[in-house]
C-alpha cells in the first residue's frame, strides 16, 4: 500500500487479537478493579508488547521458548539483526538466572513483620498444612497426562499462593509455562476474597467461626525478632538445602528490617529496589505469553487447577487448626488456619471479616497474620523440597 | 506415568513439609522461651533495690 513501508495489520492473526484483548483485560482489571495492579498492569502491557507483529521485543524459538541470548560481545549485533529483543535479554539475565524472583523476595523480607508468627509459633504448622493444595494439584496434574511431572509440580505450587517461589521453581523446572503459571498465580491471589469464603463456610460451623480469641497473644522482644530470621534460615537451610536461595533472601531482607541499624538498607530493599524488579518481572512474564504459547489447552487446565489448589490449601489450613484444637486447652478459631494460604494480607483480611461477622467481639487479623507469614516460609520450603526431589 | 514417583513426591513432600515446619515452630518457641527466661532475671535485678551496708 505504501510501497516499501509495511504496517503490522496484514500480519495480525486471530491469536494475536485474542491476546491483545487478554492483555487489555489485565490492564483494565489492574487499573479499574485494583486487582494486583502492581503486577497485572506490567504483565498486561508485556502481553501487548509481544503480540504485535514485527515488534521484535521478544523473539521465540519454534517451540515457543525465548530465543537464547548470545555472549555479551555478540549481543548488540544480535539485537541489531533482530535475532533477539529487549525482553530476551531481561528474561535471560533476570529470570533464567533466577536473579529477579530472589531479589524480590529480599525486598518482601524487608517489608515483612514476623511478630505474630513469633508470638504464636504453632502458626508454622498451619502454614504447613495449608500447602495441601500444592500436592493435591500436583497429583491431579501429573495423572492427567496434560503435564509432565516437573510441570505438574509448578502448577501445584500455585496453591502456595506466593509469587517469588512460584516464579523461582517454574523458571527452573518448566520455563515454557512460566507465563501462564505466573499470571494465574498472581491473578488468583487477588481473587482470594472470592475463592476462600465458600470453602471456609463449608468446612467450619458457625460455632467454630465464633470462637473468641484474646486480641493480644504476648509481647515479643527485640532480641527474639532479631534471632528469628537467623535461626529460621539456618535450620531450614540445613533441613531443605534447595530452599536456601529463597529463604536466605527472605530472611536476610527481614534481618535488615529488624536489626535496627540497617534501616536505610531495609527501606531501599522494600522501596524503589523491589518496585524496579517488579516492573521487570511483570513485563517479562507478559512477554512470555505470545499467542502460540498461551492459547493452548494447558493454559485452560492451569486456570482450572489453580482453583482446586486454592480450595485444598484453604481446607488444609482449616483442618490443621481443627486438629490442633483437639489438643489445645485454649481453643483457637479455626479460621486462622485458612490464612496459612499466604496471599499476604488478603487471606488474613478474609479471616478477620468472617470471624467478626460470626462474633462481633472477635478481632482475628493479628492472629491470622501469624499463619499468613508462616505460609510464605512454608511455600519456600515446599519449593525447596520439590526442587530437591525433581532436579 | 510413574505412579510410584508421583506418590513419593506428593506424600513424602507434604509429610516433609509438615515435619520441617513443625521443627521451625519448635525452634521459634525455644527462642521465645530462652529469651523470656533470660530477660526476666535481668528485669527483676533492676527492680530490686540494693541494700546500703
Amino acid at each position: 500500500m505504501f510501497g516499501l513501508y509495511e504496517s503490522a495489520f496484514g500480519a495480525l492473526t486471530w491469536g494475536n487479537v485474542l491476546m491483545l484483548f487478554i492483555g487489555g483485560l489485565l490492564i483494565y482489571l489492574g487499573i479499574a478493579k485494583k486487582m494486583e495492579p502492581v503486577l497485572l498492569v506490567p504483565i498486561g502491557f508485556g502481553i501487548l508488547l509481544v503480540n504485535l507483529p514485527f515488534a521484535g521485543m521478544m523473539v521465540y524459538t519454534p517451540d515457543g521458548f525465548p530465543a537464547s541470548v548470545p555472549s555479551l560481545s555478540e549481543m548488540v549485533k544480535a539485537v541489531g539483526e533482530g535475532q533477539i529483543g529487549l525482553l530476551n535479554i531481561l528474561y535471560t539475565y533476570g529470570i533464567e538466572t533466577e536473579v529477579i524472583p530472589l531479589l524480590i523476595f529480599l525486598g518482601l523480607g524487608a517489608l515483612t513483620d514476623f511478630t505474630p508468627t513469633i508470638a504464636r509459633p504453632i502458626s508454622f504448622v498451619f502454614g504447613a498444612t495449608a500447602q495441601l493444595g500444592v500436592f493435591v494439584v500436583f497429583i491431579i496434574a501429573a495423572v492427567s497426562g496434560v503435564f509432565s511431572i516437573n510441570e505438574a509440580a509448578c502448577v501445584g505450587i500455585i496453591g502456595g499462593s506466593d509469587g517469588p517461589p512460584t516464579v523461582y521453581i517454574t523458571a527452573a523446572l518448566a520455563p515454557r509455562l512460566l507465563g501462564p503459571i505466573t499470571l494465574v498465580a498472581y491473578s488468583y491471589m487477588a481473587l482470594v476474597p472470592i475463592l476462600q469464603p465458600p470453602v471456609i463456610k463449608l468446612l467450619t460451623t458457625k460455632k467454630e467461626r465464633a470462637i473468641f480469641m484474646r486480641p493480644q497473644v504476648r509481647k515479643v522482644s527485640r532480641v527474639e525478632v532479631i534471632l528469628f530470621p537467623i535461626a529460621i534460615f539456618l535450620v531450614s537451610a540445613l533441613l531443605v538445602p534447595k530452599s536456601i536461595p529463597l529463604i536466605g533472601m527472605f530472611m536476610f531482607g527481614n534481618l535488615l528490617k529488624v536489626s535496627g541499624v540497617t534501616d536505610r538498607l531495609a527501606q531501599s530493599a522494600g522501596g524503589v529496589f523491589i518496585d524496579v524488579l517488579t516492573i521487570l518481572l511483570g513485563v517479562v512474564v507478559g512477554g512470555l505469553m505470545p499467542a502460540q504459547v498461551f492459547l493452548q489447552p494447558q493454559t485452560l487446565a492451569i486456570i482450572g487447577l489453580a482453583v482446586v489448589a486454592f480450595a485444598f490449601s484453604t481446607a488444609g489450613g482449616i483442618w490443621g487448626a481443627q486438629l490442633a484444637n483437639l489438643f489445645l486447652k485454649e481453643k483457637i478459631n479455626p479460621l486462622i488456619g485458612a490464612a496459612g494460604v499466604s496471599a499476604v494480607p488478603m487471606s488474613a483480611r478474609v479471616v478477620q471479616k468472617m470471624g467478626q461477622k460470626a462474633n462481633p467481639r472477635n478481632f482475628l487479623l493479628m492472629h491470622a497474620m501469624g499463619p499468613n507469614m508462616a505460609g510464605a516460609v512454608a511455600t519456600s520450603v515446599v519449593a525447596g523440597i520439590l526442587l530437591g526431589m525433581l532436579m | 506415568m510413574d505412579w510410584g514417583l508421583v506418590a513419593e513426591i506428593a506424600g513424602g513432600g507434604y509429610g516433609l513439609c509438615i515435619l520441617v515446619l513443625v521443627i521451625l515452630s519448635v525452634v521459634a518457641w525455644i527462642i521465645g522461651l530462652v529469651v523470656q527466661k533470660t530477660a526476666k532475671p535481668a528485669a527483676e535485678s533492676k527492680e530490686t533495690p540494693t541494700k546500703d551496708k
